[in-house]
């Protein structure tokens, strides 16, 4: 190849944002040109990189917390692969771009039956799916909705098919028109079936083409398109030519000519990554907080998720089976410390299951017990135990779980209860059932809730859940009927009634004490303006340059 | 000779044997449920019955070591649980750039450990012999992890003169070896400190010997005699620990590549581990470990090779 070719192959790279400023310059350099030559012609390209100025959107590099593993959006493992696919599929309805507005998205129109069991929708028009599989057609939307739900053939074993349990079909009538139907009325379809991944639309023909490969190569609607993933090293996207505007209703054309995740799993790594400029924008530790934010070059951006994270007690456990003892243990517990030395002060601490931002069922009112020692003592004494030792068990990844095992160790220890700590792998720790529930007593955990729907975040305290994932092996009729009624119910006020009404009667039963409802917090080049769901989860496709 | 290659080539084989048990055995072994770990919040007893199906992990503990070991001769290590890509696929874009690393960290060791053991031995006791001793035993006790960190704030965020995270391509030889630079200097930090003093202990063991003193006596220069003569026989017990050194190396990796945010068989291990994803974990532990039957297999023939005694100690028995 001749100096002048190699040179056209590189500015070729550059701006179709595979290659970055840096390397950019290397090669122009060892391709005969001399280095400001090199530096005006990337300057003049408009080059964004890791490495150079963000003057321009050229390609956007994402910190990743992990590696993807599987994309198609019926197998997703976890908030990897929802970060890389909000910018490749699209749903028939979405939440507004840092919002939690309904807003249709593939959907021209959007209509629900008074029952509530029938939601008629009709498609825009000419919308295609990426690498030339054609027009979106409702045909398309029945197979996407129930390959997830089980009810194709052959059947897929989702782990997502109880979102859509209360799918009976999709009707099909017209290219673009059809009826999804019901069994029963079901409040979390609009604000966590439909919006989130688990509502996309995915090409019925790249399915049955791709096989196994479409868990990584998906095809969707959405502004970016797939174009490789390098296990461990990088998944990149790049702007869909041919893409159909369906988010374009609702805000202004994506601006970035490509997307990049990067996998940095270690915390501190990612601090680095992000303060050298070898990536843009990503998720930080609440340990970096303050260094981002002292730094002028940066931009700090912080969500309270609607995670919670809590103490719990298996009152199966004969240790643990007198509610006196429950109560002593709420009372000695230092809440406030342990968000101070746990989370560096930086997550806000639980009163309850349902965070401020949940639009269903937060209850305001909600207690915040503080320590008291003197009603621990006398809690413990009305339960007549002495020298009780117990365990308390945590994942050794979870973000603070040990500090927090210790201070729990100090505090019960002031009340005269030996504590012994099991950190333990996620494997041994998640542990379901049998012998592993039967030895619990103590245990930290943090659960994620990555939609606004407070079942998502109530279902797994109930009767059914008792050694599965309910730890606190607490069974109450009550609690399970008014969440299966919720369910149920479709007016959000009278949701929030009976979500507050769980709420208050768990709080009376003493199982857990609360700890916090996590902050997620977001660093990047100063002049990049992340696009955030209240959550904190991030449409990365509707990042802007201010 | 050949009677001992098949010997060696025989042990090889048998290691690798037991190894493959042993890893078959570990899901029995080692606490956890993977089942669980890989489904977490989504997991159900129908799910997790489902992904035990697929591990295998239903059939009784003899027959899964014997498919296990039955599969891998045939070059399948099963199937990634979370991915579903082959382990075997995985292995194969990561395992070159741990070879990378793990080689140029020995070649970074070599090249700068054996002169400084050689330059200690030459004045016993001097300052300069102290000064490298404490620098060696500084070297070999900074954990490759610590040093890694350091050399990311300095060079990648101070100065900015190599990338912070990453592996770079093949493809590109000079982005790679830029992204290959400082993960190799962290991992090779602690071997430069080890040969420096093992060729200290060896140089100032050959100097003493009766063929220096006649070089020294027929008036060859210091240079030829430490370098040609001495330097010669005292490397063989650093030829010696080189396969164990690769192993290590290899093994070592892990944080390295954890650190740099490298694609590795390091790092693989690390990810899968945690969710107890069993057929890679098998599968990356079992090809390190045929890489260090076959470095320390290496090693042994390269040592007979370097040292004629050894050869007519043989010849004579």
């Amino acid at each position: 190849m001749s100096e002048h070719s190699q040179v056209e192959q590189l500015v070729l790279e550059l701006t179709e944002g595979r290659l970055d400023r840096r390397t950019f310059l290397q090669r122009v350099t060892a391709a005969g040109l001399s280095l400001g030559a090199a530096n005006a012609l990337a300057g003049v390209l408009g080059a964004d990189s890791a490495f150079g100025s963000a003057g321009a959107a050229g390609v956007l590099r994402v910190r990743a917390v992990g590696d993807v593993q599987n994309l198609d959006p019926a197998f997703i493992p976890g908030s990897n692969e929802g970060a890389v696919l909000t910018n490749v599929y699209e749903g028939l309805v979405g939440f507004k771009p840092g919002t939690y507005k309904l807003v249709p998205v593939l959907a021209e129109r959007w209509q629900p039956s008074k029952d509530g069991r029938r939601y008629d929708f009709t498609l825009r028009k000419g919308v295609k799916f990426h690498g030339g599989y054609g027009e979106v057609t409702a045909a398309d939307v029945k197979f996407s909705f129930e390959r997830t739900a089980g009810l194709t053939s052959p059947a897929i074993d989702s782990p997502y098919k109880g979102d859509w349990a209360a799918l009976q079909e999709v009707r099909v009538t017209g290219r673009y028109s059809g009826t999804i139907i019901l069994k029963h009325k079901f409040a979390p379809l609009l604000t966590n079936t439909l919006p989130s991944f688990i509502g996309y639309i995915v090409s019925r023909k790249a399915v049955a083409d791709l096989g196994n490969d479409f868990a990584h190569h998906p095809i969707g609607t959405g502004p970016y398109e797939f174009v490789s993933w390098t296990p461990g090293q990088r998944t990149v996207l790049k702007k869909f030519e041919g893409y159909g505007g369906s988010w374009l209703r609702h805000v202004k054309a994506p601006i970035w000519s490509g997307i990049e995740f990067l996998p940095i799993s270690v915390s501190n790594a990612a601090t680095i990554a992000i303060q050298s400029g070898a990536v843009d924008w990503g998720p930080i530790g609440p340990e970096a907080v303050d260094s981002f934010k002292s730094n002028s070059k940066f931009r700090v951006d912080a969500r309270t998720t609607l995670n919670y994270s809590w103490i719990g007690m298996n009152i199966a456990h004969p240790n643990l089976k007198d509610v006196n003892v429950r109560q002593a243990i709420r009372y000695a517990i230092d809440v406030p410390s342990i968000l101070a030395a746990a989370f560096d002060g930086k997550w806000s601490r639980a009163r309850s299951l349902l965070a401020p931002g949940m639009p269903v069922g937060y209850w305001k009112q909600a207690p915040a017990y503080k320590r008291d020692l003197n009603k621990a003592k006398s809690f413990l004494a009305k339960a007549g135990v002495s020298g009780l030792e117990l365990t308390m068990a945590a994942s050794r990844t979870a973000v603070g779980a040990s500090t927090i095992a210790q201070i729990v160790q100090a505090n019960l220890a002031d009340i005269g209860i030996k504590v012994q700590v099991l950190m333990q792998d996620r494997s041994v720790f998640n542990q379901l059932g049998g012998d592993a529930q039967k030895n619990r007593q103590l245990f930290y955990e943090l659960f994620t809730t990555p939609t606004p729907e407070p079942s998502f975040a109530t279902e797994w305290f109930t009767c059914g859940q008792v050694n599965v994932w309910n730890w606190q092996s607490w069974c109450n009729r009550q609690f399970s009927d008014w969440d299966a009624e919720a369910v149920k119910t479709l007016d959000p006020e009278l949701r929030s009634d009976l979500y507050i009404k769980m709420q208050k009667l768990w709080d009376r039963k003493v199982n857990v004490v609360w700890v916090a409802w996590p902050t997620n917090y977001f660093a990047g080049k100063k002049g990049i303006k992340p696009s955030l769901q209240p959550s904190g989860f991030y449409q990365t496709w509707d990042f802007r340059l201010t | 000779m050949l009677q001992y290659l098949i010997t060696r080539i025989g042990m090889a084989f048998l290691v690798a044997v037991l190894v493959m048990v042993l890893l078959a055995l570990l899901v029995h072994v080692v606490p956890g449920d993977p089942a669980n770990a890989v489904l977490g919040q989504r997991s159900t007893p129908e799910l997790v019955r489902t992904v035990r199906e697929q591990m295998g992990l239903d059939k009784s503990v003899p027959v899964q070591v014997a498919q296990f070991v039955g599969h891998a001769f045939r070059g399948d290590l099963g199937r990634d649980v979370v991915s579903n890509q082959p382990v075997t696929r995985l292995i194969r874009n990561a395992l070159p750039h741990t070879v990378a690393l793990a080689v140029s960290s020995l070649a970074l060791a070599i090249l700068l450990g054996i002169p400084l053991g050689v330059l200690a031995a030459t004045r016993p006791n001097g300052i300069l012999d102290r000064l490298t001793g404490v620098l060696s035993i500084s070297l070999i006790t900074t954990p490759s992890y610590v040093a890694g960190l350091y050399l990311l704030l300095l060079f990648a965020l101070s100065v900015k003169l190599f990338p912070a995270v990453g592996t770079g391509t093949f493809s590109h030889p000079i982005d790679y070896l830029q992204h290959l630079a400082l993960p190799a200097v962290a991992l090779a930090l602690g071997w430069i400190g080890y040969f420096a003093r093992l060729v200290r202990t060896s140089m100032l063991e050959v100097l003493n010997a009766n063929y220096i003193r006649t070089a020294y006596a027929y008036g060859l220069r210091d240079r030829v005699i430490f370098y040609r003569h001495a330097l010669r026989n005292a490397i063989i017990p650093t030829v010696a620990v080189l396969g164990v050194g690769l192993g290590e190396l290899m093994g070592g990796a892990v944080f390295v590549e954890v650190i740099f945010s490298r694609v590795g068989l390091g790092s693989l291990i690390v990810e899968s581990i945690e969710t107890r994803n069993y057929p890679v974990v098998q599968g990356c532990v079992l090809t390190i470990a045929l890489l260090f039957v076959l470095a320390n297999l290496l090693a042994d023939l390269s040592y007979r090779f370097l040292d004629p005694r050894i050869r007519l100690e043989e010849s004579a028995a």
